[in-house]
């Protein structure tokens, strides 16, 4: 916005054609990101739509029958049809996720920052170790979790048989505990991320408003929620919409980890469009479009839902 | 989205890297027939595949080279859904033997017919079972390099010690776990994930149980057959004990590499994995441990030609010199761990010879599955309900067949259009 007041302001000078440069200067400047952003999301993102209204055929163009919304009929309404199944079971799994991970993803690393904003001895450090796993690539950290959460050989099933609490709990072959496992696992992996974001706003806030609710006598729990949490709202609904979405598109823990078992209680709707897309069986890729869109459209609803919520909370 | 990601780059590498190879062994000036050929042998067999091939190089020097390239079998099915409708395939290639009439029916594959008619290639030197899975409407689409079936390895040491044999039914295996218990700490640990559908396969052909119908298109195996035949899972590990529930994939071959277990059911590629480890170990067949009918599991890797390259008759015939090199040599392959399926090699004195290949599996009990076009569909929703099988006590058998059954019938109805 900022951006075309000033060109128009430009413009009405004399020396507007003198200044034409400048008028594109931004523009170039924009210009390798609008590039990329064009071939890998609105290129896609468009094609996607067209895709999802066919029935595609990878492989012979002369195939590829336009069949309106059938896709969307067959996967929202076709109760007997197999991507039906596979549409609601992939959601059903994947806001599972979401319902388990997304609080602990907020929270925990809410705490964490709140301890190391009161900087004690050796906070850096922490801060370091809490923000190593966020290094670690996907393969890398379900390889770590899978020994550790071997049913037999693993460390934690060892440790627990040593303190007497339970035996062999089959960590990603049976449920509860592979649901368990993969937030477990995701909470280690992402807490860096908004730990920084939440490090930094609590910073911002100023020390003179704990100084006078000391004053006032307030207890540590309502200088928390009458103080912080308002103080550091907007960072609070980036990263609760960030992390929402991100854990939308939770793909590679389940895929990796439990392999979507048991018996496809953890097989999440990204790895079903993936799976029907380009999979070994019968790549259907009108129908996993479809699917990706309808997914897109429910994490749009939601997040638009979760700022309204959240300011709503705040006024 | 990562993984996507991946596939996408593994692609665009292999695309650059034909495109280059393309360049450097084009049939310009040089004369050299330059074929890409992918494979999926990611273990110790990989290695031999390679030095086979680079002995097929050496020997065709200037006329032909044999570019090969190696991806999991996990991902290699997606990598040809992606790779060969952009034409950026192999133009030789390794399948599985229940894909091929899959991939034929959805026109990616080219098909053998033309190229062997006055070749030395012969029906009756190969398993007809192997050899017609390579058939799909009347035109053959594979041709077989190999049978790997799944049989049973035994501790020599620990079978001795107790004054135990070697299993060959299911009383027998329960009773050889009792006397074990004192001698070592494992019997026969069943891994409830791969290679466990392998194991229900053997099973349900043991029981007399069927996969597909008549028709090779619907599941079959929602039948008493095929309830006793994941039924004996359930019965071993919760009510018989002969292994721990819970095993996770390969933590089954972990416990025999490690002395620790009795038994191990693999297939024949971990043969080397098991030379390995220095276990004193012997092979037996597998053939009635769950059943009375003597059937055993076995795969077969077989060559095809994926569609989109442009391929010319000078490129053809290098292929087939190829896979005819390989094939008439597959007794090598057979020291890399796997069962020739050109009967020739099969029969002859030398692989007679090798130790442990013959007393693996008795060629005549193989029973393959019924490779039909809707296979994928029809069968594979069984294998998730294996591994619950063998991971719940109290497991509802039948309720798990009826969930097989019913997701196997819409996929069908779906591939069939119905």
């Amino acid at each position: 916005m900022r951006l075309n007041l000033k060109a128009s302001n430009v413009s009405t000078t004399p020396s507007a054609i003198k200044e034409l440069p400048k008028r594109f200067e931004p523009a170039l400047f924009i210009l390798p990101h609008l590039i990329i952003f064009s071939v890998f999301f609105i290129f896609p993102f468009f094609y996607g739509l067209v895709i999802s209204l066919y029935d595609w055929h990878h492989f012979f163009p002369e195939q590829r029958t336009f069949i309106g919304l059938a896709n969307y009929r067959r996967i929202l309404f076709e109760t007997d049809h197999i991507y039906y199944e596979y549409f609601w079971r992939g959601l059903r799994n994947t806001l599972t996720f979401v319902a388990l991970s997304v609080p602990l993803l907020v929270a925990f690393p809410l705490f964490i920052a709140s301890l190391i904003n009161t900087e004690p001895r050796g906070y850096k450090l922490f801060r370091a170790i809490f923000y190593l796993p966020s290094l670690f690539s996907i393969a890398t950290l379900v390889l770590i979790w899978r020994w550790v959460l071997n049913t037999n050989l693993g460390v934690l099933n060892l440790t627990l048989a040593h303190l007497g609490v339970g035996t062999n709990i089959a960590w990603l072959s049976s449920q509860p505990f592979a649901w368990i496992s993969l937030v477990m696992m995701t909470v280690w992996w992402t807490i860096g991320g908004n730990m920084i974001i939440f490090t930094a706003a609590l910073k911002d806030v100023p020390d003179m408003l704990y100084e006078s609710a000391d004053i006032d006598g307030a207890n540590l729990f309502q200088k928390f929620f009458r103080i912080t949490l308002p103080s550091i709202r907007n960072q609070l609904v980036y990263i609760f919409i960030m992390t929402t979405l991100a854990s939308f598109n939770v793909f590679g823990q389940p895929q990796l980890a439990t392999g979507g078992g048991p018996q496809q209680t953890t097989t999440v709707l990204m790895m079903y469009i993936r799976n029907i897309a380009f999979g070994g069986g019968r790549p259907r890729p009108g129908i996993a479009t479809a699917m990706a869109v309808c997914m897109g459209i429910i994490m749009i609803i939601i997040s638009i839902a979760q700022t309204r919520i959240i300011k709503r909370m705040g006024d | 989205m990562k993984k996507l990601m991946m596939s996408l780059m593994l692609v665009l590498s292999i695309a650059l890297l034909a495109a280059c190879s393309g360049d450097d062994n084009g049939n310009g000036d040089g004369q050299v027939t330059a074929i890409t050929f992918w494979n999926i042998f990611t273990g110790p067999d990989g290695q031999e595949m390679v030095a086979m091939i680079n002995d097929f190089n050496a020997q065709h020097e200037g006329e032909i080279r044999v570019l090969t390239q190696t991806i999991p079998s996990a991902d290699f099915y997606e990598v040809m859904n992606t790779a060969v409708p952009q034409g950026q395939g192999p133009d030789v290639a390794i399948m599985h033997l229940d894909n091929i009439q899959r991939y034929a029916s959805l026109a990616m594959l080219y098909d053998f017919d033309d190229l062997l008619s006055g070749s030395d290639f012969d029906a009756a030197d190969y398993i007809p079972a192997v050899w017609n899975a390579g058939l799909f409407e009347g035109r053959r689409y594979g041709i077989p390099l190999d049978v790997h079936p799944i049989g049973l390895f035994y501790n020599i040491d620990v079978l001795e010690a107790a004054n135990v044999e070697v299993p060959t039914t299911t009383e027998e295996l329960i009773a050889a776990c009792e006397a074990l218990q004192t001698h070592v700490i494992h019997c026969l640990p069943l891994s409830s994930m791969w290679p466990s559908q392998t194991l229900f396969t053997a099973s349900l052909f043991q029981n007399d149980g069927v996969d597909l119908d008549e028709n090779g298109e619907y599941p079959a195996f929602n039948t008493p057959e095929g309830y006793a035949a994941l039924k004996v899972f359930n019965d071993l590990i919760f009510t018989h004990g002969v292994s721990i529930p819970n095993v996770g994939v390969d933590e089954d071959l972990a416990f025999f590499r490690q002395g620790n277990a009795a038994f191990h059911i693999n297939g024949i590629w971990m043969l080397n994995g098991i030379i390995e480890s220095g276990v004193n170990f012997g092979t037996a067949p597998i053939a009635q441990l769950f059943g009375d009918t003597p059937a055993t599991w076995a795969g077969s890797h077989q060559f095809v030609m994926p569609r989109g390259r442009s391929v010319d008759a000078e490129k053809q015939a290098a292929i087939l010199t190829f896979v005819e090199f390989i094939t008439n040599n597959s007794l090598r392959w057979a020291n890399a761990g796997q069962i020739p399926a050109n009967l020739r090699v099969l029969e002859s004195a030398e692989f007679q010879a090798l130790p442990y290949h013959s007393t693996f599996v008795d060629v005549s009990t193989i029973q393959f599955v019924n490779a039909s076009p809707y296979f994928d569909d029809a069968f594979t929703p069984i294998y998730s309900r294996v591994t619950a099988a063998m991971t719940t006590p109290s497991a509802d058998i039948q309720a798990l067949l009826d969930a097989a059954e019913l997701e196997g019938i819409q996929r069908v109805d779906d591939a069939l259009g119905n």
